[in-house]
């Protein structure tokens, strides 16, 4: 079943081009994240395996884990002195997979997105502010950038403005 | 999908050339012939058509006339058409379109009392009557200017040609002939009047062929697109410029104008929903053992879009793009991989969910992949960017994974792929004091390339840094992954204004508050003064009129470092924005950058 129109004609654009097409398909492999909520130490071995970049800043009161994955994004996860991540942020070209990172707290995101598109056609900045779970961000095509924190489980004398 | 079944009616229609070679011999050329059959029994079974010929998209109706009993119908092939209002004595049959080649059927009549007894009639199916117009995209005509179009018919057999006619009492016609014509813009217009020219064939008025034109006060130009904030697929919309643009099968004339097209200066490459693109059927991107490619997009509220990659020309007024990559949202419910829906549910693949029947991606890189230089898809930065997926014919699978992508084949921005004017864009929109039902305005391709495109003297040109961002000097802040984007429909940056109770989303003020900033290229230069004021979104919104509103803001909390002013639609009210192309040169340098 070769298709009708050629592929070819395109090729001929305006790149000096680069070989045939490419049809690796990847192992669909990002690495992996901490969860919101869940302990920051039983990734750092996916994440070595993964060849993200790993950078752990130690603070008075909490850690930050900086990782840096092979798309660019940069993911910090910040973890209490219990070894919980209280917060998480990312900046880069694509979003980090949000459902493992916001781990299980995606289903109660992913309701309050959908309530606020039942009111609300378009794309924008978003700010969810819930009691249990704040996720704010924004940005464009190959720019994004946000953060998700729960505000109880911050570190005694800790402002949300440390997740950044 | 769509391509496996554009091929099946292709084989259907080779299976169908071979049934009539077969039949033609029994059927005579006339409008009513019976063909009694006799079968076992006795049984007869006579029928007539209405006609032997019919074009796409009419009808014939079979009558059967039995000795006993009644009939059955079936159609062979069987979904090139379709069969309706059956009864034991008669159906209807109603030709597919548009229909690319000419096709005979043929209609079985089957006895209810004695089923070996059929009878078989041939109908045949006429190719569609084209008209190619020698304007073909949205055009715009200052007041008072005429334009010439000429249409040239293929599959008019009786040269019978086309009556012209326009969609509304806008402007007039003059020395219309059957092949061309002459529209005249009204003397004076109080604001951009869209208005339609169309074309429909004497000999078949299913076939039409039109140009949607815009007429202006001034500025109007090939490389002109109007604009405008009314209208999109959501009433009202809510600071929205949208475009109309139109499709056509690579090299052809078989095309398709889609109106409420989302103008995005903060995405690349055009996206249009399947639904508004049908019945076009344009060729997909496939690999070499018979996938397809799908494209996606995600947005950070887990909303994305998806669907494949296909090759189309693109006609804006004077200016085509030829086979462009482009993403075709797919309608209904695909298996969508994980790796891009990210488990969220909104699919914005209608035109409510969407808001627009597409979006023209004509940011400042040349494809949906590209960030200064670096292609993060085809496989240079090693990357496994979520935005095309590979799948075998039969679609993709939860847990595909993404693939890397050529650059030839990303989706690509159209305002790059054009022949001529493709160093970047111009959007002029007026004033705006407050709000407004609708405020209309230009987008213009190219960047000192012609006499309306000029980048003024006073202009300030701001270049961009790695991230194709610039810096904006707030309150104290410095946010220096600060972006100019006319698909955001407000400004939104970090502040301590009250967000509304409502809708956390905007800012609500008790009262508008006049803020001031200042924009800086990526180096720190070209300081830039921008007044701007924030209202009370909630006041804003009780009308159900207005479209645009230059005061709705809202929070865009700094999350990270560095932090970002996303500068929507409200900036672009009363200013002419370039965006130039990444790479690409213009009288001011090379892009990107953006200048006003």
């Amino acid at each position: 079943m070769k298709q009708g129109t050629p592929r070819e004609t395109c090729r001929t654009a305006r790149w000096p081009q680069r070989a045939a097409v490419v049809l690796v398909i990847l192992a669909f492999c990002l690495p992996s994240f901490a969860e919101l909520g869940g302990y920051a130490d039983s990734v750092a071995a996916d994440r070595a395996r993964m060849k993200a970049a790993l950078k752990v800043t130690q603070n008075k009161a909490f850690a930050v884990h900086e990782i840096t994955t092979p798309t660019k994004i940069v993911v910090r996860e910040y973890v209490g002195s219990d070894g919980r991540v209280f917060g998480v942020a990312w900046q880069g070209p694509f979003l980090p997979d949000l459902s493992q990172l916001l781990g299980s707290f995606f289903g109660q995101y992913s309701d309050a997105i959908r309530a606020e598109k039942r009111t609300y056609v378009g794309h924008r900045p978003i700010n969810i502010q819930q009691p249990r779970l704040v996720v704010q961000g924004g940005g464009r095509m190959l720019g994004h950038f946000g953060r998700a924190y729960v505000p109880d489980m911050l570190p005694e004398g800790v402002s949300s403005d440390a997740i950044r | 999908m769509r391509f496996d079944r554009r091929m099946l009616v292709r084989g259907i229609s080779a299976v169908s050339l071979v049934t009539a070679v077969g039949l033609l011999a029994g059927c005579g050329g006339g409008s009513s012939l019976p063909n009694p059959i006799t079968g076992g029994g006795g049984v007869t079974i006579g029928l007539a058509r209405t006609a032997t010929f019919v074009d796409p998209g009419l009808t014939v109706t079979v009558t059967a006339a039995a000795s006993r009993g009644g009939v059955t119908w079936s159609l062979s092939p069987a979904s090139f058409g379709t069969l309706s209002n059956q009864t034991s004595t008669s159906v209807t049959y109603t030709a597919p379109t548009p229909v690319a080649d000419a096709t005979a059927v043929t209609i079985t009549a089957t006895s209810t009392v004695q089923t070996s007894v059929v009878a078989p009639i041939e109908i045949e199916v006429r190719n569609s009557l084209v008209i190619a117009l020698s304007t073909v995209g949205p055009q715009t005509i200052n007041q008072g200017q005429q334009l010439s179009v000429n249409a040239t018919l293929t599959g008019d057999t009786t040269n019978q040609g086309v009556a012209w006619s326009l969609s509304s009492a806008v402007g007039s016609l003059s020395n219309p002939t059957s092949t061309s014509v002459t529209y005249t813009a009204p003397a004076s217009v109080t604001g951009n009047t869209p208005v339609t020219l169309i074309a429909t064939s004497l000999a078949n008025s299913h076939s039409t062929a039109s140009v949607p034109l815009t007429v202006y006060h001034a500025g109007a130009g090939p490389n002109v697109a109007a604009l405008s904030t009314a209208n999109g697929t959501t009433s009202p919309s809510t600071n929205s410029l949208f475009t109309t643009v139109t499709v056509c099968r690579p090299g052809t004339s078989d095309c398709q104008t889609i109106d409420n097209i989302l103008v995005d200066t903060g995405s690349e490459g055009l996206r249009v929903l399947q639904s508004v693109v049908e019945p076009l059927v344009l060729p997909a991107l496939s690999d070499t053992v018979g996938g397809f490619f799908n494209n996606c997009v995600q947005f950070l509220d887990t909303s994305f879009l998806w669907g494949p990659v296909e090759f189309a020309d693109i006609k804006i007024g004077g200016e085509a793009t030829t086979n462009t990559p482009i993403q075709v949202i797919s309608s209904g419910s695909p298996t969508v991989p994980t790796a891009c829906s990210q488990g969220g549910s909104v699919n914005e693949n209608t035109p409510q969910l969407l808001g627009a029947n597409g979006i023209l991606g004509i940011g400042p890189e040349p494809t949906d992949c590209f960030q200064q230089g670096t292609d993060f898809c085809d496989g240079s930065t090693a990357s496994i960017a979520a935005e095309y997926f590979d799948c075998p014919p039969s679609g993709c699978a939860t847990t595909d994974g993404p693939s890397l992508a050529s650059t030839a084949d990303q989706v690509t921005n159209p305002a790059f792929g054009f022949l001529a004017d493709n160093n970047g864009t111009a959007i002029t929109l007026p004033a705006l004091a407050s709000t407004s039902a609708e405020v209309d305005g230009s987008l213009i391709f190219g960047i000192g390339t012609t006499s309306n495109n000029a980048i003024p003297g006073t202009a300030t040109v701001f270049g961009l840094d790695a991230n194709d961002n610039f810096i904006t000097l707030f309150n104290s802040q410095s946010l220096t992954a600060s972006f100019i984007d006319s698909g955001s429909n407000g400004l939104f940056f970090p502040s301590t204004i009250t967000t509304c109770a409502s809708n956390s989303g905007f800012y609500c003020p008790a009262n508008p508050q006049p803020l001031t900033a200042t924009q800086e290229d990526a180096a720190g230069q070209n300081a830039t003064v921008v007044n701007f004021t924030i209202d009370n979104a909630d006041t804003l919104f009780t009308s159900t009129t207005d479209s645009a509103f230059s005061t709705l803001g809202g929070p865009l909390n700094c999350t990270g470092s560095p932090c970002s002013f996303d500068w929507g639609l409200p900036f672009f009210y009363g200013k002419t924005v370039f965006t130039a192309i990444d790479g690409q040169n213009t009288p001011a340098g090379f892009g990107p950058f953006w200048a006003y």
